[in-house]
């Protein structure tokens, strides 16, 4: 059984046809690179394995669980969608913390090991909206990965990242894919997908095609 | 169980102190001279008094209170905190919070204590006088020779009335102690706790004195029962006072280990409001019983009495809740995110986080809206009797029933209506417009089948034939049909932030 | 360039859906109102079913409508960092100035219009149509109503006065709105900030018992005895005073905020 499974999934989006009837299986313990021109719908793709979105037609099952039927968010899942996401008013270090009590898995150390890990200063008090565009996103990596989630689904994870940070990032996910995580990333770096992707997807004429590596 | 003994064992040694001896001399000797006074004012009246009257005299005279029993305790205060104000030990209480608290119970120990003493001594002193049989002759005058002449006219049994007398003074003292003791951890100053101390005995002395025995600033009014109870009509005048501001003491001793910077001026500002809301409605004379004047302060409108500043009043307790309830889901809405959702697994837990919390502050505001009332209407001289003088027909039942039952709900109908509209127009400002226009149905013949959630609770439907329960009903199942509403809504909405 | 600029603005905020929100806002509480106050009032002058159209509704939720004239597009300007790529192509007081001069204009003529077209339906529609009746007198007073005292001017010009009137308030609480706006990150608490206001004034003083100088009271005067003309002002000063504290404010901190 595939750990993530679209069925003849169709979606318009915004007036807009985004897919038609694709079917897409996502096996554990790999790194899936999905890319596209811009507009083609790669964050609504994104948005429907996560359940943020429900399809016109189709299913959308995440081990096993149909989304919007038996639940709707799957579990374990660590994500970057859109614009990272931050309380403006606190620190890095809060922001996680924040999210970190909603589970409360993980203790302050766990956090601020992660922060590390990704190249932020957990000391630091200055607050997030002061952040820039580089920093807020390593912090939305963190809170993807501080949790230990087996399935991450990383929408343009190396943007505005210098290169030292994006090889500490690309190592990071090699890593992790060497645990058993499975990951799904896009990024309009050619470069990203060639070096990190066992399978690369692209989105054309509404349906996802399989990019020969 | 060895703790238990040891605090036993120390309570006793203290109990021999020779401090407590020499607190008993001073009682008997004063003691002494009043009860010679009694005994005069007794023959003079040709009415038999009997022990209560020198008990309540021993236990209740202002000068013995004012002059001896309040120095004592703010001696013995402030001699607590200083010696137990140690590094050593705050760090084994653990915050500063848990300080104040173990020097009450130290002081409220040696209250425990010296009031053992003083009855003693009191009922050493009251040999030979007539055994207790209820409120004696003497005390059943019409004057204000004794404080059992005061008493006997609020309360059937002396010895309640002793009790409450000294569960009062002990209220009032542990309120002193827990100024003080505020005071010494915000500014570990003992010059400024000693100052403070030596201030709170000077006023109490001065508005003896100086100010009318009916001005609310008199401090033996909170220190002596008879004295609250002259000033208020009623026993509970007092207590009503003693214990709001012991709630406040509480409530900012329980601040005092949190790092708040910033001060949160919208809450200031709304209890203000509020104090204002109710005030204003305690200025209408409408009754007797402070019951009465419960309902009107909280009358609002129906669809068959409406009063334009009931209206403003009910806008500010309740729609005035419901905005700082807006205030904070502007906040939850615009940082929740993907993020934070995926964190909660659903949409409806995430729901549920919030609106539980909320629902109990909700709770809470309303109970602490029913006490200030109480509160404010207690300084004026209305009767505490348990009825509804304006409307017999309306049992405290049926007012608290309504008050807290359909006031709740009502809100809740409320808080679930600004989700909503936030929720569905994504602009929090819209559920600001949709409450507004909701409060419309408050007017008169705009919800004529009482049917429509707008200001229910008000208590004005207490005086027309409406039945609360059939309130109760309307407004259970418009929030069991927001809950549906919300939840299909969750369920079958694409997400996008 | 500001002149330009108010004519962009004009052009850009004249959409048939924004019309059709206008329309609404100026014609459905008088109807709603009328619908319930033509029967079961007695009526002695064709004068006081204007008076009675202009109560409950539109008093209560005059400042929240002036809101929704303009102010209400702002703050998506803001929420999607519009802004800074505005002030590379014109000054940002040039740019704020022209947003706070349409916002008046349109405010103005919204809140003159939600008052003068119930006045013309009342006094010069109403009686052709003949749908409210109308009683005599019998020897009962007219309660007379604050700019009442305008009548002798002719009840033209007294319609035209007394919603230049509410236009000119209804102007100071949208430029109040659009100017928190502007100055707060918080639109909610900016947009809420008048209504709130106009109540907390009309609380406060029905409290202390000064209703004349209420906010309520002295725009739409229907619910008390006719006041002399000069205590219509005591609010009206004090809203002013308030808008030019915030127009200072703004100032000073417009390029701060927008950094």
């Amino acid at each position: 059984m595939p750990h993530i499974l679209l069925d003849q999934v169709s979606k318009s989006f915004k007036g807009a046809t985004i897919f038609e009837n694709v079917n897409f299986a996502v096996e554990k313990g790999k790194i899936y690179g999905i890319i596209g021109p811009n507009g083609s719908g790669k964050s609504v793709l994104f948005k429907l394995i996560c359940g943020f979105l429900f399809p016109d037609h189709g299913r959308v099952i995440v081990d096993g669980e149909e989304l919007g039927v038996n639940k709707r968010f799957p579990s374990d899942f660590g994500i970057i969608i859109d614009r990272p996401g931050y309380i403006a008013g606190k620190t890095g270090f809060d922001n996680l913390k924040a999210l970190a009590l909603i589970r409360n898995k993980i203790s302050d150390d766990k956090i601020k090991k992660t922060m590390r890990l990704v190249g932020l200063n957990p000391e630091l008090t200055q607050k997030v909206k002061h952040y820039s565009l580089g920093m807020k996103q390593k912090l939305a990596i963190a809170q993807a990965i501080m949790e230990d989630q087996q399935t991450l689904i990383l929408d343009e994870p190396f943007n505005a990242l210098d290169a030292d940070s994006v090889e500490n990032i690309r190592n990071l996910l090699r890593k992790f894919k060497e645990e058993g995580r499975t990951i799904l990333l896009t990024s309009h770096n050619q470069e990203d997908i060639d070096v990190l992707c066992d399978e690369v997807y692209r989105i054309n004429r509404f349906k996802l095609e399989k990019v020969k590596k | 169980m060895t703790r238990v003994v040891n605090k036993w064992k120390d309570f006793v040694d203290e109990l021999l102190a020779f401090k407590w001896i020499l607190f008993g001399v001073v009682i008997y000797i004063y003691g002494l001279s009043a009860k010679e006074h009694m005994y005069v004012a007794s023959s003079q009246t040709k009415l038999l008094l009997n022990k209560w009257d020198l008990l309540h005299k021993f236990f209740g005279d202002i000068y013995l209170i004012l002059y001896f029993i309040l120095p004592v305790f703010l001696y013995r205060s402030i001699s607590i905190m200083m010696s137990d104000f140690d590094y050593a030990v705050l760090i084994r209480l653990g915050s500063y919070r848990s300080w104040v608290y173990a020097t009450l119970v130290r002081l409220i120990q040696s209250a425990s204590i010296s009031i053992i003493v003083w009855g003693a001594v009191s009922l050493v002193l009251s040999i030979g006088a007539p055994s207790f049989a209820g409120w004696s002759p003497f005390s059943r005058l019409n004057a204000s020779l004794s404080e059992t002449q005061i008493l006997q006219k609020f309360i059937n049994s002396p010895i309640l009335a002793l009790v409450l007398h000294l569960a009062l003074l002990v209220f009032s003292v542990s309120c002193i102690h827990l100024v003080l003791a505020i005071l010494y951890v915000k500014w570990k100053n003992k010059g400024i706790v000693v100052f403070v101390a030596v201030f709170i005995w000077v006023y109490g002395v001065v508005s003896f004195k100086l100010l009318s025995p009916h001005s609310l600033f008199n401090l033996c009014h909170y220190l002596i029962l008879h004295s609250g109870a002259a000033q208020f009509s009623n026993i509970w005048g007092s207590f009503a006072m003693v214990i709001g501001w012991m709630i406040l003491l509480i409530w900012i001793v329980n601040r005092l280990d949190l790092n708040v910077k910033r001060y949160n001026g919208k809450y200031t500002a709304f209890i203000v409001l509020v104090v204002l809301a109710l005030w204003s409605g305690m200025r209408e004379n409408v009754g007797q019983t402070v019951w009465d004047q419960f309902l009107f302060m909280f009358i609002g409108g129906s669809r068959q009495a409406f009063y334009f500043k009931s209206f403003l009043c009910y806008w500010v307790l309740y729609f005035g809740v419901i905005y700082l309830v807006q205030l904070h889901l502007q906040t939850e809405l615009s940082e929740m995110g993907y993020y934070k959702l995926v964190r909660y697994q659903s949409i409806s837990r995430w729901f549920w986080a919030w609106y539980h919390k909320t629902m109990l502050y909700i709770g809470l505001y309303l109970f602490a809206l029913a006490l200030l009332a109480l509160f404010i209407l207690s300084l004026k001289r209305f009767s505490f009797d348990f009825h509804v003088s304006i409307d017999r027909s309306v049992t405290l039942l049926d007012m608290f029933y309504h008050f807290f039952v359909n006031g709740y709900l009502q809100v809740s109908f409320y808080v679930l209506f600004v989700f909503l509209i936030s929720w569905l127009s994504k602009e929090t400002f819209y559920s600001f417009v949709g409450l507004a226009i909701l409060s419309f149905f408050m007017f008169p013949g705009l919800n004529n089948w009482g049917i429509i959630p707008s200001g229910l609770n008000s208590m004005a439907y207490l005086l027309t034939n409406d039945s609360i329960y059939r309130i109760t009903i309307v407004l259970f199942l418009w929030n069991v049909f927001s809950i549906v509403f919300l939840l299909y809504v969750f369920s079958k909405q694409d997400l996008d932030f | 360039m500001l002149g330009h600029q108010v004519k962009v603005e004009f052009v850009r905020v004249f959409t048939w859906r924004q019309c059709i929100v206008w329309a609404a806002l100026v014609l459905v509480l008088p109807v709603i109102q009328f619908m319930i106050i033509k029967d079961g009032y007695v009526y002695y002058r064709q004068l006081d079913l204007f008076l009675r159209l202009n109560s409950n509704f539109v008093p209560l939720l005059f400042p929240i409508i002036m809101v929704l004239v303009y102010s209400i597009s702002f703050p998506s300007e803001q929420k999607n960092y519009f802004i800074p790529y505005v002030r590379i192509r014109i000054p940002l007081t040039t740019y704020f100035l022209s947003k706070l001069i349409v916002n008046a204009i349109l405010s103005f003529l919204i809140a003159f219009l939600i008052v003068f077209v119930p006045f013309v339906f009342s006094m010069y529609i109403e009686p052709y149509l003949g749908i409210v009746r109308f009683y005599p007198t019998n020897g009962n007073p007219i309660p007379y109503t604050t700019f009442e005292q305008l009548l002798v001017l002719g009840t033209l010009p007294y319609g035209v006065l007394y919603s230049l009137w509410v236009g000119l308030n209804g102007m100071m609480y949208a430029t109040m709105g659009l100017l928190l706006v502007m100055i707060l990150e918080k639109p909610f608490i900016a947009l809420s900030i008048p209504f709130v206001y106009y109540l907390l004034g009309n609380f406060i003083t029905q409290v202390l018992g000064y209703d004349q100088f209420s906010p309520t009271f002295t725009i739409f005067p229907f619910s008390i005895s006719q006041q002399p003309l000069w205590t219509v002002f005591v609010p009206f000063l004090f809203l002013c005073f308030v808008v030019m504290v915030l127009m200072f404010y703004l100032k000073e901190r417009l390029h701060k905020h927008h950094d």
